[in-house]
């Protein structure tokens, strides 16, 4: 599809232009240009404490997925029961889309989703900071299941039907 | 059109009776928890199916579609079916509302037509009410981001919903409580995430920066996503024209990680 293509070349762009623009986030003031209606919050950066800047938790360029069980392209794995029904991580099927290939694991426990892992991805999602690492609903699931206190997280990440399927499968695998 | 069905237990409490439902469709995916156990499947089945429905008559992506064959020509806007010019006209006042900021008929969108930025939270509406004719009173869906709740997800708190750190998408930047009382609470998220092609500004033909994300908090799930992109667009003015507009209120990430909110988003805050 065209748009996609068009929608990853603009996406990598500004992640490039973003990516030089805002190396050294105190350059880019802000008591100058802020709305006269907005309260200003606590003039420290947001994040988690053991970052040590914007980008630091970011995908970085040149990253390769390293989750065990990488798999060649193309290729469904058996999926890995490691304990009871309901438990265990289990891996989808490897779904070819325009830019490579997309496949995900699951974690499960007890039912639960606890967590996603992506087992490979194209080289376009790790190229920018546009996390391919996961999809909006599933990982808010995992989010949520990593923070009681949270319920669901607005704000999306990369999303694809191929990490849909995968992660379909996964589930599908999980189910029994 | 994928989708699947978990029994899903609460961290909180084991014994919440929680029924999520997740479905692949309008290029996204939207995940509805449903609280009310007394609600049969029959309502999620059906909220699903109008999910995809949708899809099939609004998708810019679809040859078929009503909006691709009004993009066109092919049709006149009188043609169509009554909620297709409902969306229409309500993407044409957002539009003024926003001075542009907000234009689903903007240079550079597919087709010349592009209800995308309404037509899924619309959507996700109409779809919280097919749960609530069943009597759904305490639910969350999520679509792609974009998070419409109603009641509490169990006795005794709000829904907190986390706003995602523009950077860092497993991490959360700031925790948002939504009422439990009067009504729907929705909270949309515009921002660097994906998707960068919807925050070009209409205006300038631009990429809009002056924000990494912004999410905009409000009753309506349409409205707060049309709101959240039309205030991305405009920039560092995009949060105080937010803060103008009654019953919505904002919160912004700045590229240097700082977050600003409207006055009226503080209370939300915890």
């Amino acid at each position: 599809m065209p748009k996609r293509a068009i929608t990853a070349l603009i996406t990598t762009v500004i992640a490039l232009v973003l990516l030089l623009s805002f190396k050294t986030p105190a350059d880019s003031g802000a008591a100058g240009g802020a709305p006269a209606l907005v309260s200003i919050g606590p003039g420290s950066s947001i994040g988690p404490a053991s970052s040590s800047g914007p980008l630091a938790g970011g995908p970085g360029a040149g990253d390769s997925p390293t989750p065990p069980g990488t798999r060649p392209p193309g290729t469904t794995p058996a999926p890995t029961k490691v304990t009871a029904k309901g438990s265990g991580t289990f891996t989808g099927d490897a779904v070819q889309e325009q830019f490579g290939v997309i496949q995900v694991q699951a974690t499960m426990t007890g039912g639960k989703l606890t967590a996603v892992t992506v087992v490979q991805m194209p080289t376009r999602g790790r190229s920018g900071f546009i996390s391919a690492d996961a999809a909006p609903i599933l990982e808010s699931e995992a989010i949520a299941a990593q923070s009681a206190s949270i319920d669901s997280v607005s704000g999306a990440t990369y999303t694809s039907e191929a990490y849909a399927q995968s992660l379909q499968s996964a589930l599908d695998h999980a189910k029994g | 059109m994928q989708r699947a069905e978990l029994g899903l237990g609460s961290q909180l409490d084991e014994q919440i009776e929680r029924r999520l439902r997740i479905v692949s469709t309008m290029g996204t995916i939207i995940g509805i928890d449903l609280r009310d156990p007394a609600v049969p499947s029959g309502a999620l089945d059906a909220a699903e199916a109008w999910l995809v429905e949708v899809d099939a008559r609004f998708s810019p992506f679809r040859p078929t579609s009503e909006i691709s064959r009004l993009a066109r020509g092919e049709i006149e806007p009188e043609a169509c079916a009554p909620d297709v010019r409902y969306v229409l006209t309500r993407c044409e006042e957002l539009r003024v509302a926003s001075h542009g900021s907000f234009d689903i008929r903007a240079e550079g969108l597919r087709g010349g037509l592009d209800p995308s930025g309404y037509v899924k939270g619309w959507a996700v509406e109409e779809a919280a009410h097919v749960l609530e004719a069943a009597g759904a009173r305490n639910y969350v869906i999520n679509a792609g981001g974009d998070v419409l709740v109603r009641g509490a997800p169990e006795a005794g708190r709000p829904w907190i919903v986390g706003i995602r750190h523009p950077l860092e998408p497993d991490q959360v930047v700031a925790r948002v409580a939504l009422p439990a009382t009067e009504g729907r609470h929705a909270l949309a998220t515009s921002g660097m995430y994906e998707r960068v092609d919807h925050i070009v500004d209409p205006q300038t033909g631009l990429a809009a920066i002056s924000w990494l994300s912004l999410s905009v908090a409000g009753p309506s799930l349409a409205q707060a996503d049309a709101y959240a992109t039309a205030a991305f667009a405009m920039g560092r003015v995009g949060l105080a024209w937010l803060a103008g507009l009654p019953g919505y209120e904002g919160y912004a990430i700045d590229p240097g990680l700082r977050p600003s909110w409207t006055a009226g988003f503080d209370p939300l805050l915890v």
